[in-house]
């Protein structure tokens, strides 16, 4: 027992669960910001994929870090715009768009890195620059808080501030109001003078975006390739993770930290001998116990209404 | 039209190739004096090339058997779509154009022994496999990765125990699995032995990943190693394990790649992870195909039976390069040149998670837990 206090009782494994929580993080955004626009986010894994596999193929094409996540955010925009279009213009079902984007994103990148790189596995063999980890200068020198907090990666503490700026916009600004009005009554909004469809983009554009930095972080600052498949179903996890957080930017923020400590701490129990087939259940059994106690919670709350 | 024009290139570059393939292989046969004994073989992809793994292997042995045994060989992807497989296997030996069907058993095992059936007439040799069952017309190779593995684990023991730049006091090496599946306890049973031949009290620490694709995860397993005490890791993990050579350059430790030759795809594009690879454990199909193909010739190939190739008989090894030469000492290359000798002369067995039960397997994983 003390070893295992021993192991997560550091500064080292909360740095650690920061990390591992960033690629959720983003997607649960990503998936907030879609969900209160009312549109489903099943291909937020897709997204996130292709994405993942531009950010170092812009960056080796530009040679520069900023080239490959702008070409990743553009990415994710184009990728939710044709999703949306397919669904909101065409009128195809979401759950089937979606699968149908994370499907295409399997192939997709495989096929775009054997042409660029010459390899189907990654793109390890291209040079590409990769966003910097920093040391933040006054807290890096304080003692626990500086080893916790500073030197993570740019794209890290940009999932943080995003984690504020979207509360702020979702619940203080009109643009914010709109979208959730888009999301929850089209109709409604649209009787009041609201353009649904622009709103509709916006969100999209928004939620692209999130994506698009998620795949970005997984490719060029957590390692400094696109493999295949290297989403790994971060994407669905910050499905559930937005589910767990209510919709609420910091309650995503709180799950995906729960998430975080659930991987990190597989990872770390190991190597203390305790049954691999057990430990690499923990983060799916947190899920399942977080999602029961918040569809018990919700629906207390809607026998209440 | 850009397009067009970059399409009727390619074709016709394409065309010329296969011409000049053909060109030199019947110029081969018909100049070489001893035509009667030389074979022809078709090399059936299961996948694509490019894989920088098996494939590329296995091709590299078929355009040296028409290099050096004057074969007439032909190459045919047939991708990953598994409806297609048949037909053109079933083609190939309704046509019985060529002496040997090769093709990866691991894939395409099952569906080729019942055509192979089929056809009694036709030779089909089936690389990383191990054939059960009565098949006189099939030849299958498997490969003793664990032969291999021990040699890596010389050297990570010998590594962890050096002055090496980033050896540090601790005995400690590491081990990342992508999941717990019979191979890969093949290739950590090889390497406990090997590492526990240098040292008996060496510690072994073991993760597994859980996944074969989730190099992000593969990082995270290799970074907590490190954080132990651990300064060289054997990841067997396929794409999963790259993220552990990224971990290694970070935090200033060693790694030994697996299934090819890794240092050598870092060559030129990032020196601090082709440094960071001390070596890899290599299953050699391309030296196992031209031995197949030279033994057919003679008249020796056991047909209707498997063989299991190690390092006697090139089947395995580890990927000697320029890094290698450059980064690990004189002596560690001999402990490890030593090593190769006592198994392959068979002074030393190594155990085969495959053949050896559970139980067997487990005790050695347990000897070495820290």
């Amino acid at each position: 027992m003390s070893a295992f206090l021993q192991t997560i009782l550091t500064p080292d494994f909360v740095f650690t669960v920061i990390r591992v929580m960033t690629p959720i993080l983003f997607a649960a955004l990503s998936c907030m910001v879609f969900t209160k626009g009312g549109i489903d986010s099943i291909g937020i894994e897709g997204i996130m994929l292709i994405c993942s596999m531009t950010g170092p193929v812009f960056s080796y094409l530009t040679q520069s870090a900023i080239g490959g996540v702008i070409g990743a955010i553009v990415t994710g925009i184009l990728l939710a715009f044709l999703f949306g279009y397919v669904t909101l213009q065409l009128k195809a079902v979401e759950i089937l768009a979606g699968i149908a984007l994370n499907t295409m994103a399997s192939g997709l990148t495989i096929f775009v890195i054997y042409y660029v790189a010459g390899e189907k596995g990654s793109t390890q063999s291209l040079f590409s620059p990769v966003v910097p980890n920093i040391e933040i200068p006054v807290l890096s020198s304080i003692p626990i808080l500086g080893d916790i907090l500073s030197g993570h990666n740019i794209l890290t503490y940009l999932a943080i501030i995003l984690t504020f700026v979207l509360a702020y916009v979702f619940y203080s600004t009109p643009l914010g109001l709109r979208i959730r009005s888009v999301g929850e009554n089209a109709q409604a909004a649209a009787s009041v003078g609201i353009n649904v469809m622009k709103y509709k983009y916006i969100t999209l554009a928004i939620a692209g975006t999130l994506a698009g930095l998620g795949g970005a972080f997984m490719s060029m600052g957590y390692v400094s390739f696109f493999s295949k498949e290297m989403i790994a179903g971060r994407g669905f996890i910050g499905m559930a993770a937005e589910a767990m957080g209510m919709g609420n930017p910091f309650g995503i923020f709180l799950a995906s930290g729960l998430f975080g400590i659930a991987d990190s701490l597989a990872v770390r129990l190991q190597l203390l001998n305790f049954p691999t087939q057990l430990i690499q259940t923990i983060p799916y059994m947190i899920t399942i116990i977080a999602i029961s106690i918040y569809s018990y919670k919700r629906s207390k709350r809607e026998k209440k209404l | 039209m850009k397009k067009r024009i970059l399409t009727v290139l390619l074709a016709g570059a394409m065309a010329i190739s296969m011409l000049a393939g053909c060109g030199s292989g019947s110029a081969e046969t018909t100049d070489g004096t001893t035509a009667e004994g030389a074979l022809s073989a078709v090399f059936v992809v299961t996948g694509q090339l490019g894989d920088k793994s098996f494939n590329d292997s296995a091709n590299a042995g078929i355009t040296k058997m028409a290099e050096t045994l004057g074969c007439t060989t032909k190459v045919i992807e047939i991708g990953r779509d598994q409806t297609k497989w048949q037909p053109t296997f079933e083609d190939l030996a309704e046509e019985g154009a060529y002496d040997l069907i090769i093709t990866n058993g691991s894939n395409a095992g099952e569906l080729v022994l019942s055509i192979a059936d089929m056809y009694p007439e036709q030779k089909f040799v089936l690389f990383d496999m191990e054939m059960e069952g009565d098949h006189p017309n099939v030849y299958a190779i498997s490969y003793e990765q664990n032969e291999a593995s021990y040699l890596a684990g010389v050297l990570a023991a010998m590594v962890t125990e050096s002055d090496m730049e980033f050896a540090n006091a601790d005995k400690k090496i590491g081990f990342v699995g992508g999941d717990e599946h019979p191979i890969i306890t093949d290739f950590l049973v090889g390497y406990i032995e090997g590492a526990k031949s240098v040292d008996p009290d060496i510690k072994v620490y073991v993760s597994y990943i859980g996944s074969w694709d989730d190099t992000a995860k593969g990082k995270e397993m290799a970074i907590a190693q490190y954080n132990q005490g651990v300064d060289i890791i054997f990841p067997a993990a396929e794409q999963a394990g790259l993220g552990c050579v990224e971990a290694a350059v970070e935090m200033g430790k060693y790694i030994i790649g697996v299934d090819s030759d890794q240092a050598m795809l870092f060559d030129g594009v990032s020196e601090e992870k082709a440094n960071a690879i001390l070596t890899s454990v290599l299953k050699e199909v391309g030296n196992s195909l031209v031995r197949a193909a030279s033994m057919e010739m003679e008249g020796t190939l056991p047909w209707g039976t498997f063989e299991s190739l190690g390092l006697a008989e090139n089947g395995v090894g580890l990927a000697d390069n320029t890094y290698y030469q450059a980064n690990v000492p004189d002596d560690i290359k001999a402990a490890v040149e030593a090593a190769r000798e006592e198994v392959s002369s068979g002074a030393v067995t190594v155990t085969s998670a495959l053949h050896a039960d559970d139980a067997t397997s487990q005790a050695i994983i347990d000897s070495v837990a820290p």
